[in-house]
């Protein structure tokens, strides 16, 4: 099958019929249509990581692209080790904590959700079915809290998973988690 | 136990992090105390509800003619099996020059390309000094004008960013703060205006306004490098 058809394949809805494992050995090899491919299945995922992290979908669009872009850059780097999925998820994770580094505190600060209710729209029209009260009263949680309950309760991320991409000890993750849970159970009113 | 169980206890418990004595002890407390399974329920219903949240989102628009851009640029617009891996096509120059020999093949190339961007985008504007040296057969309507304005600009920027990373430590940290965030803006309107571009790649009014913020940038880029420049 040429590259072409591969993509296109995919686009119209044929998206088992190739797996990833073969995509990914064809993006390794300088692939852009299998490497579209990937993206066309994936970035569903990545794109509801990176606004539930940011909290705003904008920066989340400009998250994703740089997220497909690094593991473009490091195709190369990625062994089989692990499912494709975990190892593109876990780098999504890194990179939308790298950029929240980047910016700083004070503009983290700053950027806490604007408008709640334009972020409310978005998060619905985006992620149809989802709990409207739950998903703000995890935008309006400070950084650090929203980021190990996305990572723990969302994606299931595992405790000691958390605190190596945190680079923090295991106890500190478990102390954030307990605090974000309870902070969020506080703003649900439960 | 008999006093009430703590929130993080409850945690613990529903997840079986407790140690076996204290999970014990818990559980013995919650079968006599209706208000503390109460609240586990209500923490393991929560647990569910997010759980059960969507994984999945769906962007406002189609992200991978941007990606398709930028990843295009790292490889050499590479299409199809034969080309080279991602890894192997990464470029990464090393800068060898000092800074200010640096900052002045990059102002040239700056003004250059800047000036060949406008015209390239915006269909040939007219203009004194190094714009006006530009062929005036790159416009719209070539595509070929298009794509080497786009490398050129591309190529300068990378140059500025250089002298920025090399001068960096010589701007005050408020400055530079400033700079990235204006750059980030700019950046956010650039990638607007290809995304709109890559749907209605024939409009007029969208290629000026790529080009006027790609000029935007250098024009940042280049005041921050001379900033470097003068410091150094």
């Amino acid at each position: 099958m040429g590259a072409l058809p591969l993509a296109k394949a995919l686009d119209t809805g044929s998206r088992d019929s190739v797996s990833t494992e073969t995509l990914v050995e064809r993006a390794q090899g300088g692939d852009t249509h299998a490497f579209e491919a990937i993206y066309r299945r994936l970035v569903g995922r990545i794109y509801a990581l990176c606004l539930r992290m940011s909290r705003d979908p904008q920066r989340a669009e400009e998250l994703t692209q740089d997220v497909f872009v690094r593991a473009w850059e490091r195709m190369g780097s990625f062994r089989g080790d692990s499912r494709f999925t975990t190892w593109l998820h876990r780098l999504a994770v890194n990179v939308v904590l790298q950029a929240g580094r980047t910016r700083g505190r004070r503009e983290s600060r700053e950027h806490l959700v604007a408008d709640p209710g334009e972020y409310s729209a978005r998060v619905v029209r985006e992620m149809p079915g989802t709990r409207v009260d739950i998903e703000r009263a995890i935008a309006a949680l400070p950084d650090g809290a929203r980021t190990v309950l996305v990572l723990r309760d969302i994606e299931g991320y595992k405790y000691d998973e958390i605190a190596e991409i945190q680079g923090v000890a295991l106890g500190t993750v478990k102390a954030q988690i307990h605090r974000a849970r309870r902070m969020l159970r506080e703003a649900l009113g439960l | 136990m008999k006093r009430h169980a703590s929130f993080e206890e409850l945690q613990d418990f529903q997840e079986g992090l407790l140690p076996p004595e204290e999970n014990e002890a818990v559980r013995g407390h919650l079968e006599r105390c209706p208000s503390c399974r109460r609240d586990l329920e209500a923490f393991s219903n929560l647990l569910r509800e997010m759980g059960d949240l969507p994984r999945e989102a769906e962007p406002s628009r189609d992200l991978w003619p941007q990606i398709e851009w930028r990843i295009g640029r790292e490889a050499g617009a590479v299409r199809g099996a034969e080309g080279p891996a991602p890894s192997d096509v990464k470029r990464r120059r090393q800068i060898t020059l000092p800074a200010w020999q640096l900052l002045a093949a990059s102002i040239t190339l700056a003004l250059v390309s800047g000036g060949v961007v406008w015209v390239a985008l915006s269909g040939g504007i007219r203009d004194s000094g190094p714009v006006a040296s530009v062929p005036m057969d790159v416009s719209l309507a070539q595509p070929a004008g298009w794509e080497t304005a786009l490398d050129e600009y591309h190529d300068a920027v990378s140059d500025l960013e250089e002298v920025l990373e090399v001068g960096r430590d010589v701007l005050d940290p408020e400055t530079v703060r400033i700079l990235e965030e204006n750059l980030q803006a700019i950046d956010s309107a650039i990638n607007e205006a290809q995304a709109a571009l890559a749907q209605d790649p024939g409009s007029k009014v969208l290629r000026r306004f790529l080009a006027e913020n790609l000029r935007r940038k250098i024009d940042l880029l280049h005041r921050a490098a001379a900033a470097v420049y003068a410091n150094t």
